[in-house]
């Protein structure tokens, strides 16, 4: 008895701290969870919004759909579909992600209502070599993008960068980030394009 | 196969390639103060390999088995710490009961490095890697603890070379450990893209 | 003349924290994030400016706390307190600075571990009185910021060009990357390490 009285004595403070600094934290995370879900809601649409300037809403669609990873494993993708304001579907937009030259990759892409032809990637997340591989982020290389071919991309070292086709032209310097962006996007259209497709929300591409 | 070729890979990866100390600059304190002799930054090393191959697993595990189902990611900050502390705390009394011989290595420096960088960092950069089985889990976090070491042995090795060499006064000491260890840096950033 | 000294005594502390014991400078504690996040100006200060708010806050309960401590049960009581104020701090910037939050990333729960808020718990508010505590945190956190901010301003207006997303090198500067990768970081910070030692071993030469 006079034990346990001893441990109270000493540690009362202790359960008192742990006690109120969970209080805290249960408040502030009340407080401030609905804002940080829309924080990243909104930074997905504004990209979005960029990529399909017709559109005027994006929503989630319900049916799911995954993508297996590197590692083999099956990776849930979330698709939005864009539409104008009469309604009509005018494509889709969805989080695409790779392994690039250091660390993981996440691109955000938008295709075209039959998903034919892209309408171009923004990034998301990127932590490549400064200067090099971080160049993915520049328009120059990014509109490459805007309207070349839905899949079937491939990397070239030298070309012309304003003709928008299925070669994309790489970065000086940073060869395997842009093929690893080439292939993050080859992957993940054909694979949704044919998880779509089974779903009945895109004809046949062609 | 696969699997084991992944685990190589990740584990390759944290010790020369994503090197905490020279790509996250986590572990800079220790780093600048023990690396001075050979012998004490290996025990400094080995402690550290030990304790966050223990936290890992559990922290990976806290979080995937108690934390995420029951939603309280809120928290998650706060229990790292506190399972860090008490994981050196019990390491700490149980080398010192069982194996003296190890504890008079490395174990004068436990109680310096519950708040080492590397070890919270390390927990941390499990979500950020999205670690998904505690195999995993556990190879990545010896192998981050084992970059350390190596990282302060090269260093502590360099030191004791630079006692030798004629630096310039107002650089001796810190600055030219910084200055050194950025050059070492710059020598493991050829490892980079080694491993994708 | 009561006031008159306890106010010589604030601003001996304020000026202790920004310079005679700058922490990142002088001390050489709590050195990751100056390393880490000081690619630009803007993490720098974000980083500075939560490292405050962290520190103000522990300091300030510790202090209020500070007739119940215990000696054994301290350490956990100061880390509950720090961790709790970090978390908190993590929820503000990924609700109000969301785009910071995400350059930061895991460098915010590190603040945990930063030796410098609980170097600052023990050395001073477990010790002094909730003002002097709250303006100690303040010094210390100052300094801390101001010696991210100068490590930042280097290396970024030399890795781009710009300050803080402005332009103020001429077009035809051609950027330092290598500022931008770790070693620009290491070298930086060692050689303004190098600078400061010069600067306060000629002062003391003189004195002496």
């Amino acid at each position: 008895m006079s034990k346990l009285r001893l441990i109270i004595q000493e540690s009362w403070l202790v359960m008192l701290a742990a006690f109120v600094s969970g209080l805290l934290m249960a408040a502030t995370d009340l407080g401030l969870a609905g804002r940080i879900e829309q924080n990243k809601q909104q930074r997905l649409k504004e990209l979005m919004a960029g990529l399909l300037p017709q559109a005027s809403s994006f929503t989630e669609l319900e049916s799911r759909f995954s993508l297996s990873d590197a590692k083999g494993r099956s990776q849930p993708v979330v698709v939005y579909r864009a539409a104008d304001s009469q309604a009509r579907c005018v494509g889709w937009a969805f989080v695409a992600q790779g392994q690039g030259f250091s660390d993981r990759i996440e691109l955000i892409v938008a295709v075209d209502a039959g998903f034919t032809r892209l309408a171009g990637f923004r990034v998301l997340t990127c932590s490549e070599t400064p200067g090099f591989g971080d160049k993915i982020r520049q328009p120059d290389f990014q509109r490459q993008f805007e309207g070349a071919p839905g899949g079937g991309l491939e990397l070239v070292r030298f070309g012309d960068r304003s003709k928008v086709d299925q070669q994309i032209v790489a970065i000086t310097g940073a060869t395997v980030t842009s093929n690893a962006v080439v292939e993050i996007l080859n992957k993940t259209l054909e694979g949704l394009r044919s998880q779509m497709m089974e779903k009945g929300l895109i004809g046949d591409a062609g | 196969m696969d699997r084991l070729g992944t685990l190589v890979m990740g584990f390759l990866s944290v010790v020369v390639v994503n090197n905490f100390v020279f790509t996250k600059f986590l572990g800079i304190c220790p780093y600048l103060g023990v690396s001075g002799r050979l012998d004490t930054a290996l025990g400094m090393g080995l402690a550290v390999t030990f304790v966050t191959t223990i936290s890992g697993i559990m922290t990976w595990s806290l979080d995937a088995y108690l934390l995420t189902p029951l939603g309280l990611q809120v928290t998650r900050y706060i229990c790292y710490i506190i399972v860090i502390a008490a994981a050196v705390q019990l390491v700490e009394m149980y080398v010192r009961r069982f194996f003296p011989a190890l504890y008079e290595l490395f174990g004068i420096f436990l109680p310096l490095i519950s708040t080492n960088c590397v070890i919270l960092g390390l927990c941390l950069w499990l979500d950020v890697w999205e670690t998904d089985n505690l195999l995993e889990a556990a190879v990545l976090s010896f192998g981050t603890g084992l970059g350390f070491a190596l990282a302060i042995c090269i260093m502590a090795g360099i030191r004791q070379q630079l006692l030798l060499a004629d630096v310039p006064r107002s650089l001796r000491g810190a600055p030219i450990t910084l200055i050194t260890a950025g050059l070492l840096a710059l020598a493991f950033m050829g490892f980079g893209g080694m491993i994708r | 003349m009561q006031d008159n000294t306890s106010d010589n005594l604030y601003t001996k502390v304020i000026l202790n924290g920004l310079w005679r014991q700058n922490p990142a400078l002088r001390l050489l504690i709590g050195m990751c994030p100056p390393l880490a996040v000081t690619t630009g100006v803007r993490p720098a200060l974000t980083m500075g400016l939560s490292v405050i708010f962290v520190l103000s806050c522990s300091n300030l309960v510790v202090s209020l706390i500070r007739p119940f401590l215990r000696p054994h049960v301290r350490i956990i009581v100061f880390t509950i307190t720090i961790a709790t104020f970090v978390t908190i701090c993590d929820l503000l910037l990924k609700a109000y600075l969301p785009a910071m939050s995400e350059v930061l990333g895991p460098y915010v729960p590190l603040i945990i571990v930063n030796c410098l808020i609980i170097f600052r718990a023990e050395a001073c508010a477990s010790k002094s009185p909730v003002l002097l505590s709250v303006i100690d945190a303040l010094g210390m956190g100052g300094g801390f910021t101001v010696a991210l901010l100068i490590l930042a301003s280097i290396r970024e207006v030399l890795a781009t060009g710009c300050w803080a997303g402005w332009q103020v090198m001429p077009k035809a500067f051609v950027p330092w990357l290598a500022m931008q990768m770790p070693v620009g970081a290491f070298v930086t910070l060692g050689l303004l390490l190098g600078l400061i030692a010069m600067v306060s071993g000629s002062k003391e030469a003189r004195h002496g």
